[in-house]
C-alpha cells in the first residue's frame, strides 16, 4: 500500500520528524481557510501516487490568495501522470539552503533493510548514484539489531552531508528507522529533507509503502487504505484483480499461471481485458463476484477459466456451476480449463450443468483459443 | 535421487488440525509421505488422521524421529512456526503460507543464514519427488519419475509444466516451488546447484515471473558455474508497469524486473527461452536430440 505524501507527513510528525506546517485540501471551498492559516509565500502540491510529479506542474509556488485560488482551480481535477488529482496539500514554502535525501527500502537480495543517505537531495536516487557516487552511501542493517548509532553516524558524514547539520539529521535518520520498523514498511523516504536559512530541518517530500500481507497489525495505516475497486474485491472475496483494458475476462489460480493464461491468450491474437488471481478465494464468494464485475465492467465478450489446480477442482466447478444459474442475466460464454486435482470430478460437474454459456476445454493452450474464437464472434 | 526430500524424509505438520492441514496431510499420507506427528498449540494428545498431535515440535520430537516439517498456520504466527522448525535443526522447513509479513521474513531469515535448515517458501506451492514424496498444495497427478529437475517461483505453474512434460514423456526427479513473496527462502541458484549434484537430473526447468532482479543473477550464474542444461520460462509478458500481479513479488517498477530484462538475460547467457508455457517440452526434446 503506498501513502499519499500528506498522509507519510502524518506519520512522520508521529515519531518527532519534522515536516512544514500543512493543511489538505479536497474542495474548493476550504483554500481560502487553509491559505489565511498557512500564510504566503506557499506551496501546492498534487497529491497523486507517482514520481515526477514536480516536472509534471504537480508542484506549485505562490505568493497571494488570488494566485493560489487560481493554481488550485487548475489543479483540482487535473491529471497527473496519468491520476486525477481529488486531494492537494497547502504548506509554507521554505527558504531552502540545502537539500539531502534519507531513505530506507527492504532489499530483497540480501533479505534486509538497507539505508540509503545522500547529500544531494531533491534528485532521482538512481541519477545520484550513478552521477556522483561519492555523494551517495549506503548500509545494509543486520535486522535483528536495527539500524546502530555509528551506521546512522557513518551514513551520514561519508554522504557529503555539512558538518553543522550532521548531527541532526542523524537524530531523524534513527527516527525515521524506526518508523521504517514500526510501520512494516516496505520503503519509506524524505526527499528532499531540507534545512532552511535558520539551519531549521524538515521533510519537505515524504514517501511510504506498507506491506500489504502486515495491516492486519497496522489498524492505523489500514485507514489509509483507498477505497478502490481492487482493493474491496481483494478485502471481500480475496480476489487479485487489474483491468487491462481488452475484451476476453479471464479467471485463473496463482499469479503466474494467470499471467501465463494471459501470455496464451496474446498469442492466438485475443486481447485479455484482465488480471484476475482468485485463489482459495474462488472456493468461496470469488467466483460470484467475478462474474458480477464482468457483467457490470461491460465490454467482456468471453470468459476464459483456466487453471492447473492443486486444490480441489470439483469444488471450484462447483462453485462455477452455482455461480452461473445464480447470477441473474447472465448471458456471457465461459471457457473453462480445469486441470489438477479432481479434475474428472469437476469436469463431470461441468457437463452435468444444464447451462448453455459453458465450454470445455482440456488444456491450457485449446482453452485459449477457443476463448479467442469466441471473442471473435461476439464482435 | 531426487533433492531436498524423498520417500526417507520424515515429516512434521505444523497447523495440522486446521482445515488446510487437515486436507492436505491425508493427500500426503495417501501418495505415501511419511508424516509422524502433527503439531497445534493447545491440541496436544489429538490424533489427525491416525497421526498424533503434539503441543510443540520439541514435545514430538521426544517422540518421533522427524527431519522436515511443512507448515500450514495462519500468516499472523508463521514467523513462528519457522523459528521453532529452525531451533529444532529439522533440515528441510516447506513454508505454503500465503501473506507472512516481510518484517517478519527478515527476522527469520537472519536465525536461517546462522542454521542449517533449508526453508521452502513462504507462499509455496510445496515439493514433490515423484513416486516418493509430495508435501504442500500439490495435484499429484501432474507428475511422474523422471530426469527433469522443476524449480519455479509460482506454484500452479508447477503443475502446469510438470503436466505438460509428463504428457511429452519427460518425467520429473523434483519439482520445487520456491514461493512467490519478496523474500523467501532457497533462491534459484542454491535449487540449481542442487540439481547440479544429483546424479539423476539431466535437464532443469527453471519457472520464474516478473519483479525483481533474481532471474537476472540466475542467468549470469548460469553463464559462469553452471553445467547441466536449463531450459527457461517467464511468466508476465503481459503485464503492465506498476501493478502488483496477484502476489507482491511479481511487480514491474520502473526498468527493474520487466520481462524484456529477464529474457535479455538468459538470451545472453546461452540459456533456452519458452516463449509460451507450452512450448517448455519442444526446448526439452532439443536439449535431448
Amino acid at each position: 500500500m503506498k501513502c499519499y505524501e500528506y498522509q507519510a507527513k502524518e506519520i512522520f510528525k508521529k515519531y518527532g520528524i519534522p515536516v512544514p506546517n500543512g493543511i489538505v485540501v479536497d474542495k474548493l471551498n476550504q483554500i481560502k481557510n487553509a491559505f489565511e492559516i498557512i500564510g504566503f509565500p506557499a506551496v501546492i502540491k498534487a497529491q497523486v501516487l507517482a514520481g515526477g510529479r514536480g516536472k509534471a506542474g504537480g508542484i506549485n509556488f505562490v505568493d497571494s490568495l488570488k494566485e493560489g485560488q487560481d493554481k488550485a482551480k487548475e489543479l483540482f481535477g487535473s491529471i497527473k501522470k496519468g491520476i486525477k488529482v481529488e486531494k492537494l496539500l497547502i504548506e509554507k514554502k521554505i527558504d531552502i539552503k540545502n537539500e539531502y535525501y534519507l531513505g530506507i527500502i527492504t532489499d530483497r537480495d540480501s533479505c534486509g533493510p538497507i539505508v540509503i543517505v545522500s547529500s544531494m537531495g531533491g534528485m532521482d536516487v538512481e541519477g545520484v548514484a550513478n552521477g556522483y557516487p561519492e555523494k551517495i552511501c549506503r548500509e545494509l542493517v543486520d535486522y535483528y539489531h536495527g539500524l546502530n548509532d555509528y551506521q546512522a553516524r557513518h551514513l551520514v558524514y561519508s554522504s557529503g552531508i555539512k558538518k553543522e547539520h550532521a548531527e541532526g539529521i542523524v537524530s531523524i535518520l534513527k527516527k525515521l528507522y524506526i518508523l521504517y520498523k514500526e510501520c512494516d514498511a516496505e520503503l519509506t523516504e524524505i526527499n528532499p529533507l531540507i534545512v532552511d536559512q535558520e539551519n531549521s530541518i524538515f521533510a519537505a517530500d515524504g514517501r511510504l509503502n506498507v506491506d500489504d500481507s502486515a495491516l492486519f497489525r497496522q489498524p492505523a495505516l489500514k485507514l489509509y487504505k483507498e477505497d478502490t475497486l481492487e482493493n474491496r474485491l481483494d478485502e471481500e472475496a480475496r480476489i487479485k484483480y487489474i483491468d487491462i483494458g481488452g475484451d476476453i475476462g479471464i479467471i485463473s489460480t496463482g499469479a503466474g499461471m494467470t499471467m501465463a493464461v494471459m501470455d496464451q491468450v496474446i498469442a492466438h491474437g485475443g486481447k485479455p481485458a484482465n488480471f484476475l488471481d482468485g485463489g482459495l478465494g474462488l472456493l468461496d464468494k470469488a467466483t460470484q463476484k467475478a462474474l458480477e464485475l464482468f457483467m457490470l465492467r461491460g465490454g467482456v465478450n468471453v470468459i476464459l477459466y483456466s487453471t492447473y489446480t492443486g486444490i480441489r477442482g470439483d469444488a471450484m466447478a462447483q462453485k462455477l456451476v452455482d455461480a452461473i444459474e445464480n447470477t441473474p442475466g447472465f448471458t456471457i460464454p465461459v471457457v473453462v480449463r480445469f486441470q489438477g486435482l479432481n479434475q474428472e470430478i469437476a469436469e463431470r460437474i461441468l457437463r452435468n450443468s444444464r447451462s448453455k454459456y459453458i465450454h470445455i476445454a482440456h488444456t491450457i493452450d485449446e482453452s485459449a483459443k477457443m476463448a479467442v474464437e469466441i471473442a471473435g464472434r461476439g464482435k | 535421487m531426487s533433492v531436498l526430500a524423498d520417500k526417507n524424509s520424515r515429516v512434521i505438520i505444523q497447523g495440522m488440525t486446521g482445515k488446510l492441514g487437515q486436507l492436505y496431510s491425508r493427500q500426503m499420507i495417501d501418495y505415501g509421505t511419511r508424516v509422524v506427528a502433527g503439531v497445534t498449540p493447545g491440541r496436544g494428545g489429538e490424533y489427525v488422521h491416525g497421526v498424533p498431535i503434539y503441543n510443540t515440535i520439541r514435545e514430538a520430537l521426544k517422540y518421533h524421529e522427524a527431519d522436515t516439517s511443512i507448515t500450514f498456520t495462519p500468516p499472523a504466527v508463521t514467523k513462528d512456526s519457522i523459528l521453532e522448525s529452525i531451533d529444532a535443526e529439522l533440515k528441510l522447513i516447506i513454508c505454503v503460507v500465503e501473506g507472512v509479513p516481510v518484517h517478519d521474513m527478515m527476522i527469520v531469515h537472519r536465525k536461517l543464514r546462522e542454521s542449517k535448515s533449508v526453508l521452502i517458501g513462504p507462499n509455496s506451492a510445496g515439493i514433490v519427488t515423484p513416486g516418493e514424496f509430495i508435501a504442500g498444495f500439490i495435484p499429484p497427478n501432474a507428475f511422474k519419475k523422471g530426469a527433469i529437475g522443476i524449480i519455479s517461483r509460482s506454484g500452479t505453474l508447477t503443475y502446469q509444466t510438470a503436466s505438460l512434460l509428463t504428457s511429452a514423456g519427460y518425467g520429473q526427479t523434483t519439482a520445487i516451488g520456491l514461493g512467490g513473496d519478496p523474500i523467501v527462502g532457497l533462491s534459484q541458484i542454491n535449487a540449481l546447484t542442487m540439481f547440479g549434484q544429483d546424479p539423476d537430473t539431466d535437464v532443469i526447468v527453471l519457472i520464474g515471473e516478473i519483479g525483481g532482479s533474481k532471474e537476472e543473477e540466475t542467468a549470469e550464474f548460469i553463464k559462469n558455474d553452471f553445467n547441466k542444461p536449463v531450459v527457461v520460462f517467464i511468466a508476465g509478458k503481459c503485464a503492465p508497469e506498476g501493478k502488483t500481479m496477484g502476489h507482491a513479488g511479481a511487480i514491474i517498477s520502473g526498468n527493474r524486473g520487466t520481462y524484456k530484462s529477464k529474457i535479455d538475460a538468459f538470451n545472453a547467457a546461452g540459456v533456452p527461452v519458452a516463449n509460451l508455457v507450452t512450448d517448455i517440452p519442444e526446448l526439452v526434446k532439443e536439449i535431448y536430440q
